[in-house]
C-alpha cells in the first residue's frame, strides 16, 4: 500500500514540475498583475515607489517583451511626473536606445525634450524635437514644433521661435495659441527698456542716479547717502592733513563708487530680464498647455486651455 | 517676515517625495548647484584675497554673532562675499560686495524667498547678478 502511495507522490511531483503551460501561465500572470500594481501606484501619484516596481517588472520577467517595454517607458513617465528631470532624460534615454521601434518612440522623445528644456539644456532640447519633427507626422509633429518654439523664445531667439510657431499646421489643436504667441513675439520690441550704459554714466555723475534711473528708489538712497557720506569724510580728512586715515576712507570709497556704477548697470539688466520675463509670462498665461494622465481611461493627455 | 508682493516661497516643506528630498538642503538643487563651488572659479590663490577672506571669515565667526543676524538675503552677505571673491577675485569681488550691499533695499520686492536653516530669506545668489557679463556655461566647460 505504502509504494502506491509514494508512486502517486512521486508521478504528482513529476506531473508538477514537468509541467511548462501550467508553470508559464503563472509566470505571465504574475507580471501583469505586477504590472498592474505598478500602475495602481503611478496612478495615485506614487512615483517614487511605481518606479521601484516597474524595475521589479524588468527583473521578474526581462521577457515579457510589450510588459518590459511599457515598464521603462513609464519609468521614464514617472520621473518626468515627479519633475525628476535628470532621472527623466536618462530614463526615457535608457527606453529609446532599448526600443527604438517603440510606438512610444515619438511621446519618449517628447517628454525627454520637455525634461531637457526644463534644465536649460536647449540645444538637446531642441534635438528632441528636431527628431520629433522628423519622423512623426500630425499631432505628434506639430507639437514637437510648438515645444521648439518656447525652447526658442526661451532662448530669446524671437524669429526662430516664431518661424517655428509658423510651421505649425492649420489642421493642429496648436494652431490658434501658436498664433497667439507668433502675434505677441511681433510686439517684443515695444517692451519697456532701460540703457545698461546710461544708468552706468549716470551713477558715475552722482551716485545712486543710476539706481533712479532703473526705478529703485531705495538703493539710490543708499548709494547717494553711502557714497557722500564717505567722499565727505576722505575731504575732510584730507583738509585735516589726516593722509593715512584719508587714503584709508577713500581706498573704501573707490569700493562703493565702483560698487554703485556696477550695480546701476546690474539693474538695469535686470529690469529688462524682469520686463521680458512679464511680457512672456503673459503671453504663456494667455496660452497654457499641460500634461494629464487620465486615471479612469488610462491615457497621456496634452490640455491647452486658452484665455480670451 | 512677510513676503515681499509677488514673491513666493520657492521650497516648501510638503514636497511630497520624502524618500528622494530626505535629508536635502532646503534649497532648490539647481540653486545649490550655482552658488556652490563646483560651477565657480578658484582665484582664492591671491595674498588679497586670502586676507580678505580670512577677514570675511573673521567677522561671521566673531564679529556676526555679538552684532546680530541682520542680513535678510540668502547666501548671507558675508557668505556671498566669500562666493564672489572665490568665483571672480579680489578686485570684482570687492565690487560686486559693494553691489549686493547697495542692492538689497529694493531687491527684497522681487527676490523669491528661501528657507534658509531656521529663517527664511530673500534669494539673491551670486549668478543672478553676473549673468549679465559671466558665461557661467562657458566657464564649467573650460575647468
Amino acid at each position: 500500500m505504502r509504494t502506491v502511495a509514494n508512486g502517486f507522490i512521486i508521478l504528482f511531483l513529476a506531473f508538477m514540475l514537468l509541467s511548462p503551460g501550467h508553470a508559464g501561465a503563472d509566470t505571465l500572470c504574475d507580471c501583469k498583475k505586477q504590472m498592474e500594481f505598478a500602475e495602481s501606484l503611478f496612478e495615485q501619484s506614487d512615483f517614487y515607489r511605481a518606479i521601484g516596481e516597474y524595475k521589479r517588472l524588468i527583473f521578474l520577467c526581462p521577457d515579457a517583451g510589450t510588459l518590459c517595454e511599457k515598464a521603462y517607458f513609464k519609468i521614464g513617465v514617472s520621473y518626468f511626473r515627479a519633475e525628476k528631470w535628470k532621472n527623466a532624460i536618462d530614463a526615457l534615454e535608457t527606453f529609446l536606445v532599448n526600443f527604438p521601434e517603440s510606438r512610444m518612440v515619438g511621446e519618449a522623445l517628447y517628454l525627454k525634450g520637455r525634461s531637457e528644456q526644463n534644465l536649460s539644456l536647449y540645444d538637446e532640447a531642441l534635438t528632441s524635437f528636431r527628431r520629433i519633427a522628423e519622423s512623426e507626422t500630425g499631432e505628434y509633429r506639430a507639437r514637437a514644433l510648438y515645444q521648439s518654439g518656447l525652447v526658442f523664445m526661451e532662448m530669446d531667439k524671437w524669429e526662430r521661435a516664431g518661424e517655428m510657431f509658423s510651421q505649425v499646421p492649420e489642421e493642429s489643436r496648436l494652431y490658434d495659441s501658436a498664433g497667439v504667441f507668433s502675434t505677441g513675439l511681433d510686439n517684443i520690441d515695444n517692451i519697456p527698456r532701460k540703457s545698461p550704459a546710461v544708468a552706468g554714466t549716470l551713477a558715475a555723475i552722482i551716485p545712486g542716479a543710476g539706481h533712479l534711473y532703473t526705478e529703485r528708489r531705495r538703493d539710490a538712497l543708499v548709494a547717494f547717502l553711502l557714497n557722500g557720506a564717505f567722499i565727505w569724510s576722505a575731504v575732510e580728512l584730507f583738509d585735516d592733513e589726516k593722509y593715512v586715515t584719508g587714503g584709508i576712507v577713500t581706498f573704501f570709497e573707490l569700493g562703493w563708487y565702483t560698487g554703485n556704477i556696477y550695480s546701476a548697470v546690474s539693474s538695469a539688466h535686470k529690469f529688462n530680464r524682469r520686463k521680458k520675463k512679464d511680457f512672456l509670462q503673459g503671453l504663456r498665461d494667455r496660452v497654457t498647455l499641460s500634461y494629464l494622465h487620465d486615471r479612469n481611461n488610462a491615457g497621456d493627455y496634452l490640455i491647452l486651455s486658452m484665455k480670451f | 517676515m512677510l513676503a515681499a508682493p509677488g514673491a513666493s516661497v520657492v521650497y516648501g516643506a510638503d514636497d511630497p517625495f520624502v524618500p528622494w528630498d530626505f535629508g536635502s538642503s532646503q534649497v532648490p538643487e539647481e540653486r545649490v548647484e550655482a552658488t556652490g563651488t563646483s560651477d565657480i572659479n578658484q582665484r582664492t590663490d591671491s595674498l588679497s584675497s586670502r586676507i580678505l577672506m580670512r577677514g570675511l571669515t573673521f567677522f561671521s565667526e566673531y564679529i556676526s554673532k555679538v552684532d546680530g543676524d541682520r542680513c535678510p538675503m540668502y547666501p548671507t552677505c558675508a557668505s556671498y562675499s566669500r562666493q564672489v571673491i572665490k568665483k571672480h577675485g579680489f578686485v570684482i569681488g570687492i565690487v560686486m560686495t559693494a553691489d549686493r550691499l547697495i542692492h538689497e533695499g529694493n531687491e527684497t520686492d522681487y527676490a523669491p524667498l528661501v528657507r534658509a536653516g531656521t529663517r527664511v530669506r530673500y534669494y539673491d545668489p551670486v549668478n543672478w547678478n553676473d549673468y549679465w557679463w559671466f558665461n557661467q556655461k562657458k566657464n564649467i566647460d573650460k575647468q
